[in-house]
């Protein structure tokens, strides 16, 4: 199984098991990865899955789609490497990637 | 017969158990229409968690948090596509047709195709994109206030929360702002209990019609406002159709108007009640988003309704294709499991309130709702000395897809 390392603002880091299939979002709500709300369930409605993919792993994670940048727009805390995790699908080629989690979700 | 059709079941179906079944008319239940939300409270404590009525057509009621959120985040079984063509009770219900092919947008569809519908609104309603409101808001309040203040008096639902809403969706939308008083009238009769069937349905007529107007105007000359950007929007690579920009108006003011007003409503009757709690944020108006958050827990709105696709079961209630679930989020908010205590006021519970709703379709306008209660909640505490209910004149409520309150008279020194 994948695994994916999550680290919260703070630098606590959190190395999960993530199934095939799933979205980087659901690796880290299955593991009660603190730092990720998911209000809308992984739709790209809300914004609150927000992550930032680890620089070197960004060649490896297909790009956003026009749903995914616009509603990064709405997000908190955006810089250039930013992703909603519900839009990441989790593929053996993810092994070891590395998201961190931006200050809050849902303010400034 | 189909659910929400107004009439009761005279049989309850074979596959629900005779002991999921109690008895609870959502618009006519005598102890909602006493205190709304105290009878929330109660069916908590006396009725089953999933449990079926056999009124408004007959369909089940789901109290629980958990259970809420499990089929909101399940779209694929729980759909917000209530009715298929042949059955479309057109006019009736919240999701009410004014033609027939017309859509709510987003709220009836689901994903992928509600992502899509969806993705337009989500950025102009933004926490960021609306702050830009603020000061039109603030002056609203204010006028509002100016026209109340010295009569040390007002019935709160006609004088501020209802007239507060319409014209900062008129702005938002880019209505003309020359018909303000005709589409007030009419937003107040369209979402309006005591309001027959026939009328309600002219009044949608109306209203589609003066939203007809501005969509056209604005596809001539787009402006700076919500329409204009809509107009603009990419919905699977085209923009959309005129039908969908019916759709998406009327959402927007069906979604934005009585919600808004109730909320306001519940909440101020709330600090009518507790001069103590007017006391303390008064003196510290930055307890002020706090509270706007807890009294939007302790006065969930909205009820939406979800229909299922498949034979399913429910935490442990077996579910046929085709049933309706109506969800209490407002009894949500009074789940034991989430909120300790629930009855009392507390400020700086962490646990997320139901009162927007989970999944995909969680109110895309709740930046909105909570800058508007914010900004109404600074206004009128400065400016409004402690007031208290009308010891004459109680507030009075209603029920149905939304808890409403339908008077409510306040008196200050
Ligand atoms: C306190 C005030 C409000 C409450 C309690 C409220 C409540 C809700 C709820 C519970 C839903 C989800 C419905 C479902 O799950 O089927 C919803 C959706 C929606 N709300 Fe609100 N709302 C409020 C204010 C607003 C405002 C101000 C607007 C307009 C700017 C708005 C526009 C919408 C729209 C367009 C949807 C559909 C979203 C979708 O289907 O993706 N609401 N609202
Ligand atoms: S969970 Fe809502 S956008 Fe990802």
């Amino acid at each position: 199984m994948p695994k994916i390392k999550f680290i919260e603002a703070d630098g606590k880091e959190h190395e999960v098991e993530a199934q095939e299939g799933q979205s980087v979002m659901q690796a880290a709500m299955d593991n009660l990865v603190p730092g990720i709300v998911a209000e809308c369930g992984g739709f790209a409605s809300c914004a609150t899955c927000h992550g930032y993919v680890d620089e070197a792993w960004l060649p490896k994670v297909p790009p956003p789609d026009a749903a995914e940048e616009g509603m990064i727009a709405c997000a908190y805390h955006v810089r250039p490497t930013s992703r909603l995790t519900c839009q990441i699908t989790v593929t053996p080629a993810l092994d070891g990637l590395v998201v961190r989690l931006p200050l809050s979700q849902t303010s400034e | 017969m189909h659910a929400f059709s107004g009439q009761k079941l005279e049989q309850i179906p074979a596959h629900v158990p005779p002991e999921l079944v109690y008895d609870y008319d959502s618009s006519r239940d005598p102890r909602m229409l006493e205190d709304p939300h105290a009878r929330m409270r109660s069916l908590l404590l006396e009725a089953p968690p999933i449990f079926f009525s056999p009124h408004n057509g007959g369909h089940w009621f789901v109290t629980r948090k958990q259970a809420i959120v499990d089929i909101t985040m399940n779209p694929e079984v729980y759909s917000n596509s209530l009715f298929h063509a042949a059955e479309s009770p057109a006019g009736e219900g919240e999701h009410a047709a004014p033609q027939p092919g017309f859509l709510m947008l987003p709220i009836s569809t689901d994903p992928p195709q509600h992502t899509a519908y969806r993705a337009p609104l989500n950025q102009p309603l933004a926490a960021k994109s609306v702050a830009a409101l603020e000061t039109a808001i603030r002056t609203m309040t204010n006028e509002l206030i100016d026209n109340v203040l010295d009569a040390g008096r007002c019935n709160f639902l006609s004088d501020i929360a209802e007239p507060l809403p319409v014209t900062l969706f008129m702005q938002l939308a880019g209505m003309p702002t020359n018909r303000l008083a005709e589409f007030r009238a009419l937003a107040t009769q369209a979402t309006s209990a005591t309001v027959d069937h026939a009328t309600r349905e002219q009044i949608f007529k109306r209203i589609a019609g003066i939203l007809t107007e501005s969509i056209k105007l604005r596809q001539e000359k787009r402006e700076d406002d919500l329409i204009s950007r809509l107009l603009d929007a990419n919905i699977h690579g085209r923009k959309p159709t005129f039908q969908e920009m019916l759709g998406y108006s009327i959402t927007l003011f069906l979604g934005g108007l009585d919600t808004v007003v109730n909320a306001l409503s519940f909440g101020v009757r709330h600090l009518a009640r507790d001069q103590a709690l007017q006391a303390k944020l008064r003196a510290d108006p930055s307890l002020l988003p706090g509270a706007v958050e807890e009294l939007l827990r302790l006065y969930g709105v909205a009820c939406p309704p979800r229909r299922v696709t498949r034979d399913v079961v429910l935490h442990g209630v077996q579910l046929k294709q085709g049933d309706a679930l109506l969800l209490l989020l407002p009894a949500a908010n009074y789940d034991d499991a989430a909120f300790p205590n629930p009855e009392q006021f507390t400020l700086g519970r962490t646990e997320q309130h139901m009162t927007f709703n989970a999944g995909p379709h969680r109110c895309v306008g709740l930046n909105l709702a909570r800058l508007e209660m914010k900004v109404f909640y600074q206004e009128w505490l400065k400016r409004i000395p402690p007031f208290r209910l009308d010891p004459q004149a109680p507030p009075r409520f209603t029920g149905g897809f939304n808890l409403a309150v339908t008077s409510l008279p306040l008196v200050w020194a």
